[in-house]
């Protein structure tokens, strides 16, 4: 008669009570290693008291080492620098602000006298020029050893329109700027290259004003031949009115001073427009030298800002890039057991549409949303159909019943004559491509290193990934079989990024942008990986729209 | 010698008491082995390969639960080791698992022999689940964790087990029924 049986009590009955003495061969081998043991353990503990030692000794020289060559505290130069800093700063300050007024008094009485002789039409240039040439001639004919001087008047005024004090004064200063020239140009140095975010107005102007004034110095250094007047000139913090008017005619007079927009640099143009806090009727002309290096700076920042603020602050920038995918340490997302293989990133394409707000000049901060494709290959994979296998972990087909089943090609037999009853069928070698696909939010932050017409900014940030899509496929060359989709993928994942920038402004509302990023994808996964850990590099290319 | 005394000496390393232990246990933990291994062969290396193991761990060994279980975990275990390095990965519809399959046959007409000789026969993977669920009755869960597999690769892989022991049963239950009755 026959029963139908369910296979599973079939086998427990039969195996209930199951026992099967070994042959004897099995316990004289288990003899034999037990004994091979055992001289193992008198031998094992030498070697780990001998090891102890050493790696005690190493300790005790490394200690040692250490203490010996501990360095005294390192001097902390940039407190130095910054209350240095400071201190000139407010020197500048004192220079660059209202207190100027206060120290036009003073100086009144001095060029007064020169200034009478200007016409008494508005300020322009012509007339500046004028007022200069009669200075000169005024200054000639007043002191005598101006006269000796008179070639070099033309960037060299103060001196020689100023009197006998003027000039000790000056000789005075030219002596004791030794020093402070290299600390003014330390000073400058360290104002103009800001790497911390402060952003104070001072410093920018500080700096700026800094940079034009070393600039001019700079550049007047080849043209003019005298050493008095270069220290003096750099003698800027004394809030010399001399220093200033100096200043002021190198600023009309230096062709060749490019850091200054010749209109900007003519003070005296803008002066006519700008209606001042004048106390003095009689000084109109020589308020405004004086104001107009006070104001020469202060309407460069005012039209620093005002462009900064003109600037259009919001930009959209749509843009695509293409994409490497690829994991830093090899391997596979669809099973650990895969670890040992290699990777194969492929290019494929991301593209969106970024927003970014300039925070201040040089820093934005950016946001967006990219369709992301990412692609790459299992490699060193072969196949074949046959039922002796396990499940790929990461790996869920969808009504694919067909037994396929992969092998490493590492793991298969080298051998004709190597039996494995496990891996008997042909294979057919192969790449198991994994294909993703996300929608990627980025926030990133954007700080320029270089703001020109071509900038250079470095971004850092994070993005959220968002899964839309994946598939897995085997590309051989019989074809390619689709193999489902993986079940181990985070529908929610991130990004570190960093990148670097580059932009080139072609006109006010619209920039080039190349942006070649890397970015670090974490938690993309559930589930062993065996250690894939996925990046991918882009270099994003598009147009930003200011706004 | 009592139990307790016998595994006390093992833990002194007295040869005597190893060797009693030994004689003890093999049989059963050779039909254990034989289980879960390819052949005859390579049982008895894991035979072997087990009772080292046995009596390196024994210190580890604290009194809690039977003994005998403790033996018996460690002969799987060593046998899932050996066979743990594993070739061939599987693409696999988890939708249509099978539960349990059926058998014609006369019981009668099945040794043990036999059974055995098809369980070996199987794939490593699909021997190591059989055995364990079905013979030695783990859960699914427990398999998953001691073969680092998924419960779902557990259950399929018995599925796939239990087919390949009916394709084989009812075959040979064919070649019985056309065999002249001795």
């Amino acid at each position: 008669m026959k029963e139908k049986k369910n296979i599973d009590r079939l086998f427990q009955e039969k195996f209930k009570e199951f026992e099967k003495e070994p042959p004897e061969s099995v316990w004289k081998n288990i003899k034999r290693e037990l004994k091979q043991d055992q001289r193992k353990k008198v031998l094992l503990p030498l070697w780990s008291k001998i090891a102890g030692v050493a790696a005690l000794i190493a300790l005790l020289f490394l200690v040692g080492r250490g203490v010996l060559f501990d360095n005294a505290g390192v001097t902390n130069h940039s407190n130095k620098i910054d209350q240095t800093n400071t201190t000139r700063g407010k020197a500048f300050e004192n220079i660059t602000n209202s207190d100027v007024e206060s120290q036009r008094e003073p100086t009144y009485s001095h060029s007064q006298d020169l200034d009478k002789s200007a016409s008494e039409q508005g300020n322009n240039v012509e007339n500046k020029a004028l007022t200069t040439n009669s200075e000169e001639e005024k200054n000639v004919t007043k002191t005598p050893f101006n006269k000796q001087t008179k070639t070099s008047i033309v960037n060299n005024s103060t001196s020689s329109k100023t009197s006998a004090q003027k000039q000790s004064v000056s000789k005075s200063q030219s002596t004791s700027s030794e020093n402070k020239k290299s600390d003014n140009e330390r000073v400058a140095q360290h104002n103009l290259a800001p790497k911390e975010k402060q952003k104070t107005e001072q410093n920018t102007k500080l700096g700026e004003f800094n940079s034009k004034t070393s600039a001019i110095a700079e550049s007047d250094k080849s043209k003019n031949e005298s050493t008095q007047q270069i220290d003096f000139t750099k003698n800027k913090e004394q809030g010399n009115k001399e220093n200033q008017d100096n200043l002021f005619d190198k600023i009309v007079n230096s062709n060749e001073n490019k850091t200054l927009d010749p209109s900007k640099s003519n003070p005296i143009a803008q002066n006519e427009v700008t209606e001042d806090e004048e106390n003095s009727d009689t000084s109109k002309n020589t308020h405004s030298i004086y104001d107009d290096i006070a104001k020469n700076e202060d309407e460069d920042n005012l039209n620093l800002k005002q462009t900064h603020e003109g600037q259009k602050r919001l930009a959209l920038r749509p843009n695509i890039a293409p994409i490497y995918y690829n994991s830093l340490t090899g391997g596979s997302a669809l099973d650990p057991g895969f670890s040992d293989n290699k990777s194969e990133g492929e290019v494929t394409m991301s593209f969106g549409v970024d927003v970014a707000y300039a925070v201040s000049e040089r820093f934005k901060i950016r946001s967006g949303i990219n369709k992301i494709n990412m692609s790459y290959n299992t490699m060193g994979i072969a196949y074949t159909v046959n039922t002796q296998s396990r499940n790929i972990k990461g790996l869920s087909s969808g009504g694919n019943t067909q037994d396929i089943a992969l092998v490493r090609t590492v793991d298969l037999p080298k051998r004709t004559n190597e039996v494995n009853h496990n891996l008997m069928a042909p294979y057919t070698e192969a790449k198991l491509n994994q294909q993703l696909e996300y929608l990627e939010v980025p926030f990133e932050v954007e700080y320029a290193l270089l703001n020109q017409r071509f900038s250079i900014n470095i971004i850092g940030g994070a993005s959220t990934l968002f899964l839309t899509d994946n598939a897995v496929h085997l590309n051989s060359s019989m074809g390619t079989a689709s193999l489902g989709g993986a079940n181990n993928l985070n529908s929610v994942s991130f990004t570190t990024n960093v990148g670097l920038g580059f932009d080139y402004r072609i006109t006010n509302t619209l920039n080039f942008n190349l942006e070649p990023t890397f970015k670090y994808q974490v938690n993309g996964f559930s589930g062993p990986t065996g250690g894939f850990n996925p990046y991918y590099f882009g270099i994003y290319t598009g147009m930003s729209f200011k706004f | 010698m009592g139990t307790k005394k016998l595994i006390a000496a093992c833990k002194k390393g007295d040869i005597k008491a190893q060797e009693n232990l030994y004689r003890q246990y093999a049989s059963k933990l050779f039909a254990v082995s034989l289980k879960y291994s390819r052949n005859y062969q390579e049982a008895q290396d894991n035979l072997q390969d087990a009772f080292i193991t046995i009596y390196e761990k024994i210190d580890q060994y604290k009194n809690k639960g039977s003994f005998e279980g403790w033996m018996k975990r460690i002969t799987i275990n060593t046998a899932l080791q050996r066979y743990r390095k594993q070739n061939m990965y599987q693409i696999v519809d988890e939708n249509n698992i099978k539960d349990q399959e059926d058998v014609h046959l006369r019981e009668e007409e099945v040794s043990l022999d036999y059974l055995l000789k098809i369980i070996q026969e199987l794939p490593d993977r699909y021997r190591m689940v059989f055995s364990l669920y079905v013979l030695d009755g783990y859960s699914h869960k427990e398999i998953a964790e001691m073969m680092s597999i998924s419960e779902g690769t557990s259950k399929s892989n018995l599925a796939r087990a239990r087919k390949n022991l009916k394709q084989k049963l009812e075959q040979n239950e064919k070649l019985i029924n056309t065999r002249q009755v001795r």
